[in-house]
């Protein structure tokens, strides 16, 4: 074993190859404009599955410019590694339709309460009418979202279905 | 969506959907993608992690740049985005069923998925329209 060294002198660092700009200290930006915070993207419904790991309803709260793009870049590269790599693990107990419409129901079931929170928001805090108008709008939407939910529940539990609310 | 239509045969514990906890508890990934993780206890370890990434955010979030627009328009455009991607994955079953050869007990399934999208896409129109453009953009 080899005598411990009593000193220490940590090496010098390698010298900077010439040519390189001296990097600059870290200071606060002055006089520029605050971040504009990113907002969620326009999707288009066939390509769902481009937004198919995140919710945008997390992702809303990274508002630095270049966050939620970026997770939503890592959901897609998770979502394409699945579909590559499921093969070894164990099938699912019923067909996929059944477990895809499970797993739509409960993606539902969160929209119904997360609706249901913003419609509560105009009882719970001081809201302007425009944003009242707003909450009131998403109560009655969470209890739409509830029928379609309750829709597919009785469906995959195989009682006679109602109709659809508000199917054209 | 791709994957083999049959009903597995064996005994571990697959894929089990979420209990009805609160929908904050469950904020941050998508169903529709945790069901693809068929070994046992995976999606619940999802879940946690989700648990964790959106305690951390809502600590964090205080610091980043502010909406333009109210919290209540930012929270209903966000839901707008999963009502689309909703409606895209419905339409998707939908289309497996007239596409490809499913067990004839999910046919009805498989015509109601459609159905179901449509009552998404009307939702996210109403919610749209109620909202109008973002402040700033036309």
């Amino acid at each position: 074993m080899p005598d411990l060294i009593q000193q220490f002198t940590a090496p010098a660092p390698p010298p900077m190859p010439p040519g390189l700009p001296p990097i600059p200290p870290e200071t606060e930006p002055k006089g520029e404009p605050p971040l504009a915070a990113a907002t969620p993207p326009t999707i288009d419904p066939r390509a769902w599955e481009d937004f198919a790991v995140f919710r945008e309803t997390f992702l809303m709260y990274l508002t630095p410019p270049g966050y939620a793009a970026a997770l939503r870049t890592v959901g897609e590269m998770l979502h394409t590694m699945i579909l590559e790599s499921y093969n070894p693990w164990p099938g699912w107990p019923e067909s996929s339709t059944r477990t895809e419409m499970r797993a739509a129901l409960a993606d539902l079931r969160h929209l119904q309460g997360f609706l249901a929170s913003v419609g509560r928001e105009k009882e719970l805090s001081s809201l302007d009418p425009e944003d009242a108008y707003l909450s009131n709008v998403a109560a009655k939407l969470s209890r739409q979202i509830k029928h379609a939910a309750d829709g597919i529940e009785r469906e995959l539990d195989g009682a006679p279905a109602a109709e659809p609310e508000g199917v054209r | 969506m791709k994957r083999d239509p049959r009903p597995a045969t064996r005994t571990e514990e697959p894929y089990q959907p979420p209990a009805p906890f609160s929908w904050e508890e469950r904020a941050v990934f998508r169903e529709t993608f945790l069901y693809n993780f068929t070994q046992p206890e995976a999606a619940a370890v999802l879940r946690q992690v989700g648990v964790l990434l959106y305690d951390m955010t809502l600590g964090a979030c205080g610091e980043w740049p502010e909406w333009p627009e109210s919290s209540t328009s930012a929270e209903l455009r966000a839901a707008v985005v999963d009502l689309l991607q909703m409606q895209g994955l419905l339409s998707s079953v939908w289309e497996d069923g007239e596409l490809s050869a499913v067990p004839p007990e999910d046919a009805p399934l498989c015509h109601q998925a459609l159905d179901w999208s449509r009552v998404a896409a009307r939702l996210a129109r109403e919610i749209d329209e109620a909202l109008g453009p973002i402040l700033g953009e036309v």
